[in-house]
């Protein structure tokens, strides 16, 4: 299970296209709650036997929450976990701005052989922080710094509307300024900052995300795919009849495994249902993990599956490659975290394009899953 | 360095002048000066020196003798003459060619020998030249031997280990110095060429990262980024990491020839499909000279 917490809502970032902002702040996490986090999860981990459980660190900023915090997180997962604290990983998504030397030592205890996920724009003007600091030159210092200690990192991408028609440039801007490091391409989410913005839609629509989509794996494919590009290999690696481990978006399953937990313990399906403020599950520090995954919410969530295969979905060729996509795109798109992606045309395109080059897919089930919500493995 | 040239380069370690393990340091000496020297002599038994010839050097006793891991660049040598030279040493040697009315023809008497060749000076090398010499290293059935930088490039190209013309050209900052016959210090014979230098080669390496050279080179590929400068984008970048508009030696022009060039070996490469990323590379190391 891959658990997304967020210690705090603040962030020092100024990105036009946050989706986590949601206006309101609130207390960030505080060490003395975190044996009650993980005692809440060592129960649900002693009987999942071969499960493992992954905690994503996310935000706000989780940076801001400092080393010592983190120490203490440790600290507190091996006494909650004990003997299966083997099962345990961690990992973070982060904009690195607060990366420093005396970061390194906490993110390798931390991350183990996971990696750092962050995130950038080679378009420029897009990501910025607060008090005039140069999002893209501390980014680029905490990515060789990083890179200098040997610390794998793999960047998300939000693709907007100003990234239309670029898609190829922005895939070699990432793989000239780090071949080993993946990208994850993600669609801008129209909500938060990015929801009503002064200077207009930023967001895409289906069409264009699809046409994004289709440059990128040409320019990808032209490159030789030498470097990891998310969703991209993962479909194609599928598509193939390699064993892939689809996003999130794609399972059709993903509340089954993923979670969301705010500053204040309350439980929902994952960071971006966070971020939408729909869909609560309960609260952590108030009652059993095991009432929280049998609320009313959750289940009507597990259940969107059979609902969209009996539903929208019920004809579509591409439904395992697709799971019906995000929740989340869902609501933006009609207001119900129940029905399919509003992204389902750019899939659509994507999907016929790989049919051109690679005949009908001969899919094998997923090995696994990966998450939109940090970068990919 | 270009033909008839009257000095000579002797590659040292770079741990000898403060650099890290594994480093390269360039000395450029005139050649009376070296045939004079008695310093080989004196060198740490056992330590990797490289010693680049003009063509019409004297092939010194010192040289032929010195008991330490040596090996010869000639720098280009008449093909019949190539074999005196280089077998003193064995195996170690190899043929560094200068651009000139006769490079091309050298580079396929190289060929023909079985010498591992060296474009040197590679700024120098007239477009159309670099692009027939890419095109025998391509092309030529019976070709053996490695000519660089294509081969590192063409291992890199095909996914067989990363490198690009800094590290093919032994130019990296931190990594490889270049002292010229004047005694000044500076990255490799082309930022000697434009006279942009650390420093005096006495100041050391505490003196030279202190330069504006140095600082400016240590911080250019992050300001390519930064100012999302066309190198950034530019599909040939991995095997060029902007060697071409390094700071104060922009050469456009040569830019636009190597995007091409590039273009064409990433073409071959794919069109070899993976028979070429299994191929090893005859050089030992990925950029051929051990400086990666």
């Amino acid at each position: 299970m891959l658990v997304v917490v967020k210690p705090t809502n603040a962030c020092n970032g100024t990105c036009r296209y946050c989706s986590a902002d949601s206006g309101k702040t609130s207390s960030p996490m505080r060490v003395d709650q975190l044996p009650a986090l993980f005692g809440a999860f060592a129960e649900w981990l002693c009987a999942a036997r071969g499960d493992g459980l992954n905690f994503l660190w996310h935000g706000g900023e989780p940076m801001l929450m400092g080393p010592a915090f983190y120490w203490h997180v440790l600290e507190a997962q091996r006494e909650a976990f004990g003997a299966n604290a083997n099962r345990v990983t961690n990992s973070i998504q982060t904009n690195l701005s607060l990366l420093t030397p005396e970061w390194i030592p906490l993110l390798r205890e931390l991350l183990g052989r996971s990696r750092v996920g962050t995130s950038f724009d080679p378009v420029p003007g897009w990501r910025g922080l607060r008090d005039g600091v140069d999002y893209d030159e501390r980014w680029l210092e905490a990515t060789e710094l990083l890179r200098r200690s040997g610390i794998r990192y793999g960047v998300v991408y939000v693709v907007h509307r100003e990234s239309l028609g670029h898609a190829a440039r922005i895939y070699r801007y990432f793989r000239n300024w780090d071949p080993g490091a993946s990208t994850r391409f993600n669609p801008l989410y129209a909500q938060g900052r990015a929801a009503a913005p002064a200077d207009g839609a930023l967001g895409l629509t289906a069409d264009e995300y699809g046409e994004f989509l289709v440059e990128l794996l040409d320019a990808w494919r032209e490159d030789g795919c030498r470097a990891r590009v998310a969703p991209l290999a993962e479909w194609w690696e599928a598509w193939r009849g390699q064993r892939s481990r689809l996003c999130c978006d794609c399972s059709g399953r993903c509340s089954d495994s993923h979670l969301g937990v705010t500053p204040d313990g309350s439980v929902y399906g994952c960071g971006r249902c966070i971020d939408s403020g729909v869909g609560r599950f309960g609260n952590l520090f108030e009652e059993p993990l095991g009432s929280i995954l049998a609320s009313r919410a959750r289940s009507m969530m597990v259940g969107r599956a059979e609902g969209l295969l009996h539903g929208p979905c019920q004809d579509c060729e591409w439904w395992a490659l697709c799971g019906g996509g995000c929740p989340n795109d869902g609501l933006i798109a009609y207001g119900d975290l129940t029905r399919e992606t509003g992204f389902c045309a750019a899939r659509k395109r994507l999907f016929g394009r790989l049919r051109e080059l690679l005949g009908p897919p001969a899919l094998v089930a997923p090995s696994g899953e990966s998450s939109c919500e940090e970068a990919a493995e | 360095m270009s033909e008839g040239r009257a000095t000579a380069l002797v590659d040292l370690p770079g741990e000898w002048f403060g650099l890290p393990e594994g480093s390269r340091a360039v000395l450029e000496m005139a050649e009376t000066e070296l045939a004079a020297a008695d310093w080989l002599s004196s060198l740490e038994v056992g330590r990797a020196v490289r010693v680049s010839l003009p063509e019409d050097a004297p092939w010194g006793p010192a040289l032929r003798e010195y008991p330490g891991d040596l090996s010869i660049r000639a720098l280009t040598g008449p093909p019949a003459a190539l074999p005196t030279a280089v077998l003193a040493r064995g195996e170690c040697a190899s043929a560094e060619i200068p651009p000139g009315q006769s490079a091309l023809e050298r580079l396929r008497a190289c060929g023909e020998a079985g010498v591992p060749a060296r474009l040197a000076d590679l700024d120098l090398w007239p477009g159309p030249d670099l692009a027939a010499a890419l095109d025998f290293y391509i092309t030529c059935p019976t070709l053996e031997s490695p000519v660089e930088p294509w081969h590192s490039l063409a291992q890199a190209v095909s996914g067989g280990w990363p490198c690009d013309l800094w590290h093919a050209e032994e130019a990296v900052v931190g990594r490889n110095i270049y002292i010229s016959v004047q005694g000044l210090a500076t990255l490799s014979a082309r930022f000697d060429r434009r006279e942009r230098w650390f420093g005096a080669g006495g100041e050391g390496l505490e003196g030279w990262r202190g330069s504006a050279l140095w600082r400016e080179l240590e911080g250019y590929r992050r300001a390519l980024f930064r100012t999302r400068a066309e190198c950034a984008f530019c599909a040939a970048f991995p095997w060029c990491g902007g060697f071409w508009v390094a700071p104060g030696l922009e050469d456009h022009e040569r830019c636009e020839v190597w995007r091409g060039l590039m273009a064409h070996l990433a073409k071959m490469a794919r069109e070899a499909g993976a028979s070429a990323t299994s191929s090893t590379n005859p050089m030992g190391t990925p950029c051929g000279r051990g400086t990666s």
